[in-house]
């Protein structure tokens, strides 16, 4: 019980600014700049919502264009990187051929490269594919990822040579392995690899790529509204507290199904 | 050894299944990289009507690399910084991590809860909202002292000096509570990375050492640790890079500065290349450092070895 109570004091320290975002976005504009601050409102309200919605609707492109375009980048960036992650990673751990050890220290050297460092070589390479402005300029540079294919790699290696063997006597062939034996066995690490890139993608304003307002995501709106003074702090609030919640929902059904999948399959470890 | 046609398949079908991923890193990533090799042994400059124009350097191509240690004081003096604060950060954040992993991974009441609460930080520790926090929220009601810390202790200084504590004890749990949710932050990753591989003990393990009458300790050390060996690789890599590159570092702050506010791309190249060829350093000589505490990895290490040399 004593490391229960250890863990909730430390998880308040995580949850105050949270809990303080969430508690701001309900305040009325009176409490807001209340000094010192309050961790508690008076007279909650929907006040920031609500002109949320207001300013949304005075902008060009409507919301659900926003969230179409968020959930389609987000959404193939993640399926497409989770494959090809997954796909490398198993070639890597489990098989041989030329090249496999430079490559394998190349993927650790390779998340060395955040975006921001590589973004004004990645902004002339779009430019001169033709790319800028397009959603590939987002998808395409997520794909090329290597986070994901050192842990699935690494969660690979603690897998049984003779798993697959076993799987090559009884004639399956290499993707039947693939997808039968390898990704089910897989599953905790690649839903964990999706939290991951999901929440990584769905963060990115795509700005410095994509100049259409119909083509931006929601973050690119999100942000630039929020962004515009003082007066805007509770709608800003609003806008953090909306923006949080897919990545959560993501996490929770993940957390939930990665725990399904050990109880119920046989195979632990 | 003349190979089989069997294992020539083998190896050809492991080839076709790290191609997909190997093409998008050339196209996508290693053109840049090779671009940014480019920038740092010559001189970018955006010309206007021309865009980026590289202007050859004067005194020989590695002079952008020469100036990062002789004219400029701030690089090597930012660098030693960071290194030595390398060296007792990512020791706490592991074993912290680890502790934090193993307690969630256990069954209490309110479990769900705690680690969505734990996998928050990662969620807004970057990106849009945390540029939102940061921005909007810390400093119109915090005083505008922008500083790293998404949550600062300012807030909570505040409220302690108007329950009427004293200056001394106030300072002292403001630091205090300042650096805990700083590590607690910076955790978030390494602790959903524990979990998984916790989850990867089969429970029958666990059930044979209290069979067996091991205590918690030995538990740890014989079942837990081997097991979750892996992934404090994983998680040593993981948190070396994300010191060195995260935005807070000061040598990353430079470079991006030099880089954005400056515009020297050339120069930013340059130092960033040597900061990489550093961390790449560090990081083999943690991984080497790693793999002399646990005796289990260097045997299997050496048995697969083998195994390659005889098939190979």
């Amino acid at each position: 019980m004593m490391v229960v109570l250890f863990l909730l004091l430390l998880g308040i320290f995580i949850a105050l600014p949270i809990y303080y975002v969430i508690i701001s976005s309900v305040k009325p504009i009176s409490e807001l700049f209340y000094f010192p601050p309050r961790f508690y409102v008076l007279d909650p309200t929907t006040d920031n919502f609500l002109s949320l919605i207001k300013l949304q609707s005075q902008s060009e492109v409507p919301f659900e264009r926003y969230l179409f375009n968020s959930v389609l980048v987000s959404g193939i960036s993640t399926v497409g990187y989770v494959m090809l992650a997954s796909m490398a990673a198993y070639a890597l751990a489990k098989h041989k051929f030329p090249l496999k050890g430079f490559i394998t220290q190349a993927v650790v050297i390779a998340i060395l490269f955040r975006p921001e460092v590589t973004s004004v070589p990645q902004y002339i390479l779009m430019s001169k594919v033709g790319m800028i402005d397009t959603y590939w300029a987002v998808i395409l540079p997520a794909m090329a990822g290597s986070f994901g294919v050192f842990l699935l790699q690494q969660f690979l290696d603690t897998v049984p040579n003779e798993l697959i063997e076993a799987g090559r006597i009884d004639g399956a062939s290499e993707y039947a392995i693939y997808f039968r034996l390898i990704m089910p066995m897989l599953k905790p690490a690649w839903m964990t690899v999706i939290i991951f890139t999901f929440i990584s993608i769905w963060n990115t304003t795509g700005v410095q790529f994509i100049y259409s307002e119909n083509l931006k995501m929601l973050p690119a709106m999100l942000s630039s509204l929020s962004t515009a003074g003082i007066a805007r702090t509770g709608v800003a609030a609003a806008v953090a507290v909306l923006m949080m919640i897919p990545p959560v929902v993501i996490f929770l059904f993940s957390q939930n199904s990665i725990v399904e999948t050990m109880a119920h399959s046989g195979m632990k470890g | 050894m003349k190979r089989s046609k069997a294992q020539r398949k083998k190896s050809r079908a492991g080839f076709l299944f790290v191609l997909p991923w190997l093409i998008g890193i050339i196209l996508f990533f290693l053109q840049t990289v090779f671009k940014l090799i480019r920038y740092s042994l010559c001189d970018l400059k955006i010309v206007q009507g021309s865009g980026f124009v590289y202007e050859k350097l004067g005194k020989g191509i590695f002079t952008n690399f020469l100036d990062a240690f002789t004219g400029d004081a701030l690089f090597p003096q930012k660098l030693m910084e960071s290194l030595s604060d390398m060296l007792y950060r990512i020791p706490i954040i592991l074993v912290f991590s680890l502790i934090v992993a193993i307690i969630l991974n256990q069954k209490f009441r309110g479990r769900g809860m705690m680690r969505t609460i734990f996998f928050v930080p990662l969620l807004i520790s970057s990106g849009v909202i945390a540029s939102i926090i940061k921005t909007s929220l810390t400093s119109t009601v915090m005083g505008g002292d922008s500083s790293n810390n998404i949550f600062n202790a300012t807030l909570l200084i505040n409220m302690l000096y108007e329950f009427g504590l004293p200056d001394n004890l106030v300072n002292t749990i403001g630091s205090m509570v300042s650096n805990v949710t700083d590590l607690v932050w910076q955790s978030s990753v390494q602790i959903i990375v524990f979990i998984m591989g916790l989850m990867t003990i089969p429970a029958t393990y666990y059930e044979v050492a209290q069979v067996e009458g091991s205590t918690a300790w030995e538990t740890f050390w014989y079942v837990t640790f081997p097991a979750v060996f892996p992934y404090i690789f994983v998680n040593l890599v993981y948190t070396v890079i994300d010191h060195f590159v995260s935005y807070d570092n000061g040598v990353m702050k430079y470079i991006m500065d030099t880089a954005y506010k400056d515009f020297k791309y050339s120069y930013a190249s340059a130092m960033m290349w040597i900061y990489f060829f550093i961390i790449i350093v560090t990081l083999a000589a943690a991984a080497g450092l790693i793999s002399l505490i646990s005796p289990v990895r260097e045997k299997k290490k050496g048995d697969r070895k083998n195994g390659r040399r005889k098939n190979g």
